[in-house]
C-alpha cells in the first residue's frame, strides 16, 4: 500500500464516459484512437496516481498506443482499463502492466466487429431509410428521426458500458487477487492479445504490388501470385520490419516519414499499387 | 459585401462547427442529412436543403469508415453539394458532379494531414505524457482535432463555394496520379507503424506462436476478429489450465488420482 491514489467513484465513471465522446476526434492512421482514448481517461489516471508521479507518467505512455474500437463500445473497454489501473495502483508490486495494453488490445478488435455492424451496419442504415423518406418531402422530422434512432443507442450503451466494464473488471481482480493468480492472468491476456493483433495485422494493414507477369490471356497478377503463397504476407513483413527498425533505434518519426516517401516512390514507379 | 461572399462564409463557419459530430460522441450531425439543414438556412430555402440532404445522404450511404479504408469526404461534399443545388437550381445530380471533385480534392488534402501533420501533434503528446502533463497531452488531442479536422476543412469549404468548382477541378487535375495514389499507398501501411509500437510493449519470444496463429487464422481462414477472439480466450482458457495443473502436480502427486 504505496500508494495515495483514491478509489474511482459513479462520478468519476461518468467523466470518462463523457469525455470518451472525443474519441475520434484527432483520429489519424498511425496509432488511430489513441490521443482520443488518452483524452478519456486522463482524469480517472490524475486521480487513480494522484501522488504517483512516475506511475502517472507511465499510464500516460501506456494510453498513447494504438487503439481503435467502435466507439459506442469504447467505454467498456475503458472502464475495464480504469480498474485494471485502480489495482496497478493499489499493488503495483504484483500487477504487470503489459496486462492492461493486452486486455486493450484483445477487446478492441472484437467490438470493432460487433460494434460496427450494430451501428454502421444497421442503426445507421435504418436511420437513414427513416429519416431520408421524411426529409425528401422536405420534413424536418426526418433528420431529426435519424439522429434520435443512431444516438439513444450510441449515448446508452456508453454510460452503461463505462459503468458495467469497471464492475466487471474490479469482481475479476478481486477474484485474481484472493486466489493469487495474477501471472496467470497476465500470460493469458498476452496470449489473447496477441491472437488480435496477429488478425489486424493482416485486415488493417494493406500493401499491394503493381503488375503482371506474362502477356495476354496467359498474365498472372503478381499480387495474386503472392495470395496464393501466403495472404497478406507483405502486411506482417511490414509489420517486423518497422518493429524491427523500432529496436534498432529508428526514431518513429523517421519511421512515418520513411513510409510516406516511399508511398509516393511506390506510386511513381509503379511497383505498388492502391 | 456581396452575397456569394458572405454565404462562402457561412458554410465555412458551418463546416468548423459540424465536425464537433466527432468531439460530442460521433453521432453523424455531419453527414449530409443533418448538415443541408444548415446549409438550407444559409442558402434561404430550408425545404430545398432538407430534400437535397435526403437525396445527397442515399448517394453516399455505405461510405463509412472501417479501419484504413476511407469514404471521399462526406461532410465536404454534403455541404458543397447541398449549396450548390440550391445555388443553381438544377437539381441534385448536376449538384453532384459539383461536389464529388472537390469532396475527392479535399480528401486528398485530408489524408495527407492526417497522414503527416497529425501524428507530429502526437508525438508532442508522447512528450508531455514523458513528463506527466496529462492536462497538456489532453490538450494535444483537441488542437489536434482543430488543425487538421475542423479549421482546413472549413477554409477549403469557404474557398471552394468562392470560387466554384471549375477551379477546384482543375486544381485536383493539375495534381499528378502517382501523388494521389501514393498518398493512399502510404496510408494503407501507417498502422504497421502503430501495431510496431504496441508489439516493442506485447511481443515476447514465448508468446510469439500465438500471434502466428492470429496471422494465419486471418489470413487463410478468413476468421473475423471476433471469431480470433473467441479462439484465443478458449486457448489462453486450456493453456493456463495446463499449466496450473502441471505446476501442481510437480508440488503434489494430488492430481494424478484425477487424471486416471
Amino acid at each position: 500500500m504505496t500508494s495515495s491514489g483514491k478509489a474511482l467513484t459513479k462520478d468519476d465513471l461518468t467523466k470518462i464516459c463523457i469525455r470518451s465522446c472525443a474519441l475520434e476526434a484527432s483520429w489519424n492512421f498511425e496509432r488511430q484512437q489513441h490521443m482520443g482514448f488518452a483524452f478519456a481517461m486522463m482524469p480517472a489516471l490524475e486521480k487513480i496516481y494522484s501522488g504517483n508521479e512516475e506511475e502517472k507518467q507511465k499510464a500516460a505512455q501506456r494510453h498513447l498506443e494504438f487503439f481503435n474500437t467502435a466507439p459506442p463500445l469504447s467505454t467498456f473497454i475503458m472502464g475495464i482499463v480504469a480498474s485494471m489501473e485502480e489495482e496497478n495502483a493499489k499493488n503495483p508490486d504484483d500487477f504487470d502492466t503489459s496486462t492492461i495494453t493486452s486486455i486493450k488490445t484483445a477487446l478492441m478488435g472484437p467490438l470493432a466487429g460487433i460494434g460496427d455492424s450494430m451501428f454502421w451496419g444497421t442503426l445507421l442504415v435504418i436511420g437513414i431509410g427513416v429519416g431520408a423518406s421524411l426529409a425528401k418531402e422536405g420534413n424536418i422530422l426526418g433528420p431529426f428521426l435519424f439522429l434520435l434512432i443512431f444516438n439513444v443507442p450510441n449515448f446508452l450503451l456508453r454510460y452503461f458500458g463505462v459503468m458495467q466494464g469497471y464492475n466487471f473488471g474490479t469482481k475479476l481482480l478481486e477474484n485474481i487477487e484472493s486466489s493469487g493468480v495474477m501471472k496467470t492472468l497476465t500470460h493469458a491476456a498476452s496470449i489473447l492479445g496477441l491472437m488480435v493483433i496477429g488478425g489486424m495485422s493482416g485486415s488493417m494493414v494493406s500493401i499491394k504490388v503493381a503488375g503482371s507477369i506474362g502477356q495476354g490471356d496467359e498474365a498472372t497478377k503478381i499480387q495474386s501470385i503472392i495470395d496464393g503463397i501466403l495472404p497478406n504476407l507483405l502486411s506482417v513483413l511490414c509489420v517486423f520490419l518497422i518493429y524491427w527498425m523500432l529496436k534498432k533505434g529508428f526514431k518513429t518519426t523517421y519511421v512515418l516519414f520513411g513510409i510516406f516517401i516511399f508511398g509516393i516512390i511506390a506510386a511513381f514507379f509503379g511497383f505498388l499499387t492502391t | 459585401m456581396d452575397s456569394l461572399l458572405v454565404q462562402a462564409i457561412l458554410l465555412g463557419l458551418l463546416t468548423a462547427f459540424i465536425v464537433i459530430d466527432w468531439m460530442t460522441g460521433t453521432n453523424n450531425l455531419s453527414r449530409p442529412i443533418v448538415s443541408s439543414v444548415f446549409v438550407g438556412l444559409i442558402m434561404g430555402d430550408l425545404k430545398m436543403g432538407i430534400m437535397m440532404g435526403a437525396t445527397l445522404e442515399l448517394a453516399f450511404i455505405g461510405a463509412i469508415t472501417i479501419g484504413a479504408a476511407r469514404p471521399p469526404d462526406t461532410v465536404s461534399g454534403g455541404i458543397l453539394g447541398t449549396a450548390f443545388a440550391i445555388a443553381t437550381g438544377k437539381g441534385a445530380e448536376f449538384a453532384l458532379t459539383l461536389a464529388f471533385p472537390i469532396a475527392a480534392l479535399f480528401l486528398l488534402v485530408d489524408n495527407l494531414l492526417t497522414l503527416l501533420v497529425l501524428p507530429m501533434i502526437a508525438r508532442k503528446a508522447d512528450r508531455y505524457a514523458e513528463k506527466g502533463e496529462l492536462k497538456n497531452v489532453s490538450k494535444m488531442h483537441v488542437l489536434g482535432f482543430v488543425l487538421v479536422k475542423s479549421l482546413p476543412r472549413a477554409l477549403f469549404v469557404g474557398f471552394s463555394f468562392y470560387l466554384g468548382s471549375p477551379v477546384m477541378e482543375r486544381i485536383l487535375n493539375a495534381i499528378p496520379t502517382f501523388v494521389q495514389d501514393g498518398i493512399n499507398i502510404a496510408a494503407g501501411i501507417m498502422p504497421a507503424l502503430g501495431f510496431a509500437i504496441l508489439l516493442q510493449m506485447l511481443l515476447k519470444k514465448d508468446v510469439f506462436v500465438y500471434f502466428v496463429i492470429g496471422f494465419a487464422l486471418f489470413s487463410y481462414l478468413h476468421v473475423p476478429i471476433l471469431g480470433i477472439a473467441i479462439f484465443g480466450a478458449c486457448l489462453a482458457y486450456i493453456i493456463v489450465n495446463m499449466e496450473t495443473k502441471a505446476a501442481m502436480g510437480s508440488r503434489g502427486e494430488e492430481m494424478v488420482e484425477d487424471d486416471f
